[in-house]
């Protein structure tokens, strides 16, 4: 792998090496996810062919794959780019406590008994007021933007939103709990394909690519990149509101989807994928690919109960990447 | 050629005065030297003539204009710095590393080119790293990270490098190797080279100029011979130095 390395940043047709990879990866996934079931569909229904009933599970599988590589990319997206501003290796998406607010805002529309668009608005709203809370404490007092700082901030206002959780959690009645659990846990089983994850993961990516290469220098220290004329305030900025809409987007419309964020980054770092301008493209790759098959692997292994997704990307992830870990480490 | 001017310089941190009204003209073909007690004010004196901290007062001058009107990249082209110890929190080979270094030439949609890849080999031979291009930078020792920085220092290839400490972590053979390296290739014609160095028998040896920063605003600047006698030293350390000559070199050694 290592060899590789100076072959990929000498030939440019080579440096794509992992992306074709990872793109027939997610290629197969979306293919498992749509004639895996509870009714199995060969080949042809997949091509076009099959009767109604086929064309219409298809329809529906199709776009709730569509919805887990949306999360499974946004996650993952977002963890690379909150890892880099952080500039910690075990900050997630949910750190900054943008799924918190999303999850009280979830939780209280579940509790008023609104579902749907009410939800959805909902946890959007809370997701929206975690950021600018945290945006707007870490910068109070005009103190400089330090990422410890907007750290310990978005630690601290996490804390909160999940001290009111477990109160929304025990006042609410019995019959409610178990949809909220689930919620809470990540759920893809929202009908419909959502033209809004596809769109925000597209916008971010796109955003996220042209300052690439300034976070290959950034992840080597604020002064650093400053003396190699980054512009570093500007920089956390952009990172920031990229990787907060990102987040947001992801858990109104799954919930907390736990572990993609922060592993499938250090997943690619690990095949080698140093370069943001690599590394971003495969995060958004490898992390739709594994939530599909989660996802896919959710909804069959105990069938007809459906599993939450997120302990499916645990049960898949922490093996695979302890693994990949002992690996590097013995080399 | 005056690389760095400054000018009426007043630079403070944590209530303690650096420098006071400090004038300096940094010329290429100089190498300077900055000495002082720990914690007196010469990382910040370092970080501010790099334009990455602002001054209290006065200004600094990059090739006769104003440091606060250019842009950082246009900076980064003319002025590299190492600073003190910087480990890698995320994994990355030797040899992306070192080609961070050419980060500012590059426009936003470039990748490394060739030449760009033979700047970075070029720099790792110079450091004695080229046999570790592929390691990753976790893995390397602490003297073998600070060559890798100087490394990254050669690859961006600026007009006036500025180091903090730029020795640190490194034996004795590798010491002189680097010192000798930077003043070969940053202090030749159209360069200039700024040590923050703890050695003063090694700053006598590699810098023709010194700043020595006494604490309480007081700086003294000039030449070598004029700057290095054993009454400013004693001053500047706190601490009783002796002077010997051997084969015609002047050396200071604590008593």
């Amino acid at each position: 792998m290592s060899r590789s390395q100076a072959q990929t940043l000498a030939h440019p047709g080579r440096r794509y090496g992992l992306l074709i990879l990872l793109g027939a990866i997610a290629g197969a996934s979306f293919l498992f996810a749509l004639i895996t079931g509870s009714v199995g569909l060969d080949w042809q229904a997949v091509w076009g062919g099959g009767d109604v009933q086929q064309r219409l599970i298809l329809e529906l599988r199709l776009a709730r794959a569509i919805n887990a590589f949306a999360c499974g990319g946004l996650l993952a997206l977002a963890g690379a780019l909150l890892q880099v501003l952080l500039r910690n290796p075990l900050a997630d998406p949910y750190i900054l406590g943008v799924s918190g607010g999303a999850s009280v805002g979830a939780l209280l529309a579940l509790l008023l008994g609104l579902g749907g668009v009410w939800m959805t608005g909902s946890a959007f709203a809370g997701a929206m007021l975690s950021i600018f809370l945290v945006f707007a404490l870490a910068h109070g007092g005009g103190g400089s933007w330090t990422p410890t700082r907007l750290l310990l901030t978005g630690v601290v206002i996490a804390a909160g939103w999940g001290a009111l959780i477990s109160f929304i959690l025990v006042i609410s009645p019995d019959t409610h709990l178990r949809g909220m659990l689930f919620w809470l846990m990540g759920d893809l089983s929202q009908g419909s394909a959502s033209l809004a994850g596809v769109g925000v993961l597209t916008a971010g990516l796109v955003l996220a690519l042209p300052i690439a290469r300034d976070l290959n220098v950034l992840v080597r220290g604020d002064m650093r990149a400053s003396a190699l004329g980054v512009p570093l305030s500007r920089l956390r900025l952009q990172i920031y509101v990229i990787s907060a809409l990102l987040t947001a987007t992801a858990v109104t419309f799954a919930g907390n989807v736990g572990f993609v964020g922060l592993i499938v980054p250090h997943f690619m770092r690990l095949l080698g994928a140093h370069d943001h301008r690599i590394l971003l493209p495969a995060c958004v790759l490898a992390g739709g690919s594994l939530v599909i098959i989660a996802d896919t692997l959710a909804r069959t292994l105990l069938a007809p109960q459906q599993l939450p997704v997120g302990i499916v990307t645990a049960l898949i992830g922490v093996p695979v990447f302890l693994y990949l870990l002992h690996r590097n480490s013995a080399r | 050629m005056t690389l760095l001017e400054a000018r009426g310089l007043h630079i403070a941190i944590g209530g303690k005065t650096v420098c006071e009204d400090l004038h300096l003209k940094i010329e290429a073909g100089q190498t300077w030297g900055i000495l002082g007690q720990n914690g007196i004010g010469k990382t910040t004196l370092l970080l501010t003539l790099a334009g990455l901290r602002p001054p209290g007062r006065g200004e600094v001058l990059i090739e006769g204009r104003p440091l606060s009107r250019l842009h950082s990249r246009e900076t980064a082209r003319r002025i590299g710095v190492v600073l003190q110890d910087n480990r890698e929190l995320f994994p990355s080979s030797v040899l992306e590393t070192a080609l961070i270094g050419r980060h500012p030439y590059l426009k936003r949609w470039q990748w490394e080119d060739q030449a760009d890849l033979d700047k970075a080999r070029a720099a790792l031979r110079v450091m004695e790293l080229e046999d570790m291009a592929q390691r990753e930078v976790g893995t390397l020792s602490g003297g073998e990270h600070q060559r890798l920085q100087i490394a990254t220092l050669l690859t961006q290839a600026p007009a006036l490098s500025l180091l903090d400490e730029p020795i640190n972590h490194l034996d004795l053979r590798h010491q002189i190797h680097t010192l000798e390296t930077l003043r070969r290739l940053c202090s030749g014609p159209g360069h200039a080279l700024v040590m923050v160095l703890h050695d003063v028998n090694l700053a006598a040896r590699y810098c023709d100029r010194l700043l020595l920063v006494c604490g309480d605003g007081v700086v003294r600047v000039g030449h070598r011979d004029e700057v290095l006698t054993l009454d400013n030293l004693n001053a500047l350390y706190g601490y009783p130095l002796r002077q010997v000559e051997l084969e015609g070199r002047r050396f200071f050694l604590p008593e």
